[in-house]
């Protein structure tokens, strides 16, 4: 218990230091926003061009899609607000031996490289998402009972989790071969591909994104979840995937280390 | 006394892959890649002290860096024993890393946008320190280093000396046993580099902590370090005190001194080459052994208005150690 607490303390000054600096630049901190608000619009207008031309896109009607869509967001910008700014350094630690000072200090090595960076901007960019999450609630009429908002927030976690060691898992491969640009950017393209239902996945994806990258099912649950909708192997699979994915992120990251060369 | 670090045979082998050159070199890199290993460290053995201020000297590429990075746990050994503070290093255990810190010249901690106080906030979560000890430490490093103004300035704003003195403080707040200092005068000015240098030199005498240091400014290792640890290539060329490293390697001095009357330089040079004459001044180098003979006779033979005796310059010494290994090997 005093060793969470303590990493939550420690969390917080990380928060803080990354809010008072976010601050300091203001342009910066508009346009980055701003782009993602247009990202979030642009994937709306394409939702809808794309069921004008079709009354469902796998079991999902609009409404349950712009739900979907929500959930997806709201992951998405929960996910960038944590990870984004660090796993986008993840290549000046490996190949300019930025790790060798956090590798001396008395804190855990993956929590400090996953969370020492907190992004502002996607804090403020979960808004818009949100705001079409509580609407598509209302328009579909679901009732919010306590048993179904605990589960949802539940599923957000693992999803989260899974996207998480997944996202963290690619940027290992910097350990191994020393020099990738923009890694992190791989994950981010599979992950894309979850703004559409999981119905529409079959064969080689489907086995892809259930078997191999396992993200499959990160989005839909927890949209079912808020809907008193249960599917129980998504919710077995997005479980013992999010317990692997988290453990194999932790040996891999071990693992990695070992073959850590640092810089001259 | 039990050491606080001991290295036994300390190895560490980097594997790297063989570059082509040119462009097609590189097209056929993407298929074909021959991986090599070099050996950065070549099983060196050494033990130090508690309180001991060591000097680890080098060229670049001599290990002195690797061997900082398998002391402070960053790297793992490829073979051999390390022991600091009663720990492995590279186990990362937390008691472990409370214990040290690791300065390094050329990377720094402090957040470049922030103010360095919020750094040092920071690292007081990180070592858990309790507030009143933080404050003290805080208030006395602060002093010492002359850096409580520009706590509240951002770090990007600060001179590249007033940057390293806040690396310092960052490093220190939780009152280190050990320290391992990697150039950090590296860049700075003169003044700076003295400021720093008196730093190190009073916190060593304080407060007890064992420093090793390395640096390519002979004038660090002279004016702080007891013992010299001189490594080439992976390999330990010298252990000793800093004294003792003319004795070994340098086997001549120079006498220095200006006559009350001009003289032919022929008169001088029975007594030593005549490294350098100026007027009526001289310098000329004589065999350490028979120094004070020869200073004897030319007081005898000449009137002389002044003499000193200096010691071969240590950058000559260490740079001939380098040269003689190379022609061995």
């Amino acid at each position: 218990m005093k060793k969470i607490t303590r990493y939550i303390k420690l969390y917080i000054h990380f928060v803080q230091n990354c809010i008072t600096r976010e601050l300091l630049f203001r342009t910066h901190f508009i346009l980055s926003f701003s782009s993602r608000l247009l990202m979030f619009l642009l994937y709306i207008v394409f939702y809808q061009v794309i069921y004008r031309s079709a009354v469902a896109i796998g079991t999902l009607n609009y409404d349950q899609g712009l739900l979907y869509l929500s959930v997806f967001f709201l992951i998405d910008t929960i996910g960038f607000m944590f990870f984004i700014k660090n796993f986008s350094t993840f290549p000046e630690y490996i190949s300019e031996g930025k790790l060798d000072i956090i590798l001396t200090k008395p804190v855990d090595s993956q929590f400090f490289v996953s969370l020492r960076y907190f992004s502002l901007i996607s804090l403020f960019s979960i808004f818009p998402p949100l705001v079409l999450f509580i609407r598509q609630l209302i328009i579909l009429d679901i009732a919010l009972t306590p048993i179904n908002i605990v589960l949802f927030l539940i599923f957000m976690g693992t999803s989260l989790t899974i996207y998480y060691s997944f996202w963290f898992i690619t940027n290992l491969i910097l350990f191994w071969i020393n020099r990738i640009d923009a890694l992190h950017e791989f994950f981010v393209t599979l992950w894309r591909f979850m703004q559409f239902p999981p119905d529409i996945f079959q064969g080689v994806l489907r086995f892809f994104f259930v078997g191999i990258v396992p993200i499959l099912f990160t989005v839909s649950v927890p949209t079912q979840a808020i809907q008193h909708l249960f599917d129980l192997k998504a919710i077995s699979a997005l479980i013992i995937a999010s317990i692997f994915s988290l453990l194999i992120s932790r040996i891999l990251w071990k693992i990695g280390l070992r073959h850590y060369q640092s810089t001259g | 006394m039990k050491p606080i670090i001991s290295i036994k045979n300390l190895v560490k082998q980097y594997s790297y892959y063989k570059k082509q050159p040119g462009l097609l070199g590189s097209i056929k890199s993407l298929f074909h890649r021959e991986k090599l290993y070099v050996e950065a460290v070549k099983g060196i053995s050494f033990e130090i002290q508690p309180g001991e201020f060591v000097g680890f000297v080098g060229p670049n590429g001599a290990g002195k860096t690797t061997t900082l990075k398998m002391l402070s746990g960053i790297l793992y050994p490829t073979s051999g024993d390390v022991d600091v503070l009663n720990h492995k290093p590279f186990e990362r255990e937390p008691e472990f890393q409370k214990q040290f810190a690791l300065v390094m010249g050329q990377k720094n901690q402090l957040w470049w946008d922030l103010p360095a106080i919020e750094s040092f906030l920071l690292n007081k979560a990180i070592y858990e320190i309790p507030d009143a000890l933080f404050k003290k430490n805080l208030d006395e490093l602060s002093e010492l280093l002359d850096i409580k103004d520009i706590l509240d300035v951002q770090v990007r704003k600060l001179s590249l000396g007033q940057r390293m003195k806040c690396e310092l403080v960052a490093a220190l707040l939780h009152s280190p046993k050990v320290l391992f200092l990697d150039e950090p005068t590296i860049g700075l000015d003169v003044i700076s580099q003295n400021a720093i240098r008196e730093f190190l030199k009073a916190y060593n005498k304080e407060k007890g902590a064992t420093i090793i240091l390395t640096s390519h400014y002979m004038q660090d290792i002279r004016r702080l370090c007891d013992r010299v640890i001189i490594i080439d290539h992976g390999q330990l060329l010298y252990d000793g005190t800093y004294d003792a490293l003319h004795t070994q390697y340098s086997d001549s001095k120079t006498v220095e001194f200006t006559l009350a009357n001009r003289v032919d330089a022929k008169e001088i040079e029975v007594f030593g080459k005549i490294l350098s004459q100026k007027d009526r001044t001289f310098s000329i180098k004589i065999p350490r052994e028979k120094t004070a003979e020869i200073t004897g006779k030319i007081l005898e033979k000449f009137q002389v208005d002044d003499i000193v005796i200096h010691e071969r310059d240590i950058e000559e010494i260490i740079e001939e150690i380098f040269t003689d290994k190379k022609m061995r090997d």
